[in-house]
């Protein structure tokens, strides 16, 4: 498992001795947030949860749900954190595409993250199974980086 | 639309289909490759012959490496169609794409054959491994976990998976108030991170003076 996977491992099972010392390699090497791993995680999750449904009121009821789930939503933008699930989905609503367009990468993998917590927790997985989804989304953001 | 625009538009949509048949050759491609290495795990059983390894392995990469083609041809074609639309909006309709030409050897990048949002924002993810941002949004999203779910945390998470530890009840550890008490008179983001690590060092010597009375019971 890559470096910043296990980075999003340590946070999804709130490992967090493990989440420091990595905090502290990522600081000494210069690493910033790890945004492919979340982002690919991220849309695994998603599709997982929603499959083919594409339900603008069953995510709005999610987004809340995770919000009042997560510090009470005051990390995480409604509307952005909709309009996320709704890209992933491709689903076509008004005004996705200038949000998403307007976020930076950083902020992307912030309030992706923040979903993916829920998205796992509701999905009760054992650590087996969690290993076994975090693997999946690396060799999938592997497969989809451009490769000599 | 002129006459020149439409031969332009003649000229993409040839472009585009040919790339839409080229996928679908990769994408059969994959499948055969996809097959054969079932095959040769199958009559490969119970030997670790070089041979058998070697055909098991090199199969393998043919598929991923087939899948990754069509998946890119897709792409193109993908890419042609929107410029098209451009240009001359609805020009190409999106059903043209033949639909078999998008792999699906991982599902999560089959996003490519329903629209190309999915795959413009993964687009932009995936090509970061790691932001320019001094760890600054992980962080963010580190606290806002640990907020939710340690002791004194501000949420109360609705289930507990094996992997998400449940919140102590309030009033756990009576360094808690004191912890809290810092908060609240420590201002900003530095404040907050200075208490959140007060609160999980109260955390684990609560754990460990638990273990000693535990050990000294044992005795």
């Amino acid at each position: 498992m890559e470096e910043n996977t296990r980075f999003l491992k340590a946070i999804l099972e709130q490992d967090w001795e493990t989440y420091d010392a990595l905090v502290e390699e990522f600081e000494r090497q210069g690493k910033g947030t790890p945004v492919a791993i979340i982002g690919f995680a991220f849309n695994l999750a998603v599709k997982r949860r929603f499959g083919d449904r594409r339900d603008v009121s069953e995510i709005i009821r999610f987004v809340a749900d995770a919000r009042a789930f997560l510090s009470e939503g005051r990390d995480l933008p409604a509307k952005e954190a909709e309009h996320l699930i709704y890209a992933t989905l491709d689903m076509d609503v008004p005004g996705v595409d200038e949000t998403i367009e307007n976020l930076d990468v950083g902020v992307i993998a912030e309030i992706e993250g923040q979903l993916l917590f829920k998205l796992v927790s509701d999905e009760q997985m054992s650590p087996e199974q969690l290993n076994d989804f975090l693997m999946e989304a690396e060799r999938l953001a592997k497969e989809w980086q451009p490769q000599d | 639309m002129t006459g020149d625009l439409s031969k332009v538009i003649r000229q993409f949509r040839q472009v585009i289909s040919d790339l839409d048949r080229a996928a679908t050759v990769a994408e059969t491609a994959r499948k055969h490759a996809e097959e054969a290495n079932t095959h040769y795990v199958e009559v490969g059983r119970g030997t670790e012959h070089p041979r058998i390894n070697q055909a098991r392995y090199e199969s393998q990469t043919a598929g991923q490496k087939a899948g990754k083609v069509a998946r890119l041809l897709s792409e193109a074609a993908r890419a042609f169609e929107e410029y098209v639309n451009l240009i001359a909006p609805g020009a190409i309709p999106r059903k043209e794409s033949s639909p078999e030409a998008a792999p699906d050897s991982a599902r999560i990048l089959d996003t490519t054959r329903q629209g190309s949002r999915s795959s413009r924002l993964l687009g932009r993810v995936g090509a970061v491994p790691n932001a320019d941002d001094g760890l600054q949004h992980a962080k963010k999203l580190g606290n806002a976990i640990q907020d939710a779910t340690l002791p004194t945390g501000t949420a109360t998470p609705k289930s507990t998976p094996a992997f998400v530890k449940a919140k102590e009840p309030q009033g756990a550890y009576a360094g808690d108030i004191l912890i809290a008490a810092l908060t609240l008179t420590i201002v900003g983001i530095r404040g907050a991170e200075l208490a959140r690590q007060l609160r999980r060092k109260t955390s684990s010597a609560k754990k460990e003076k638990d273990r000693d009375n535990n050990n000294g019971r044992e005795h």
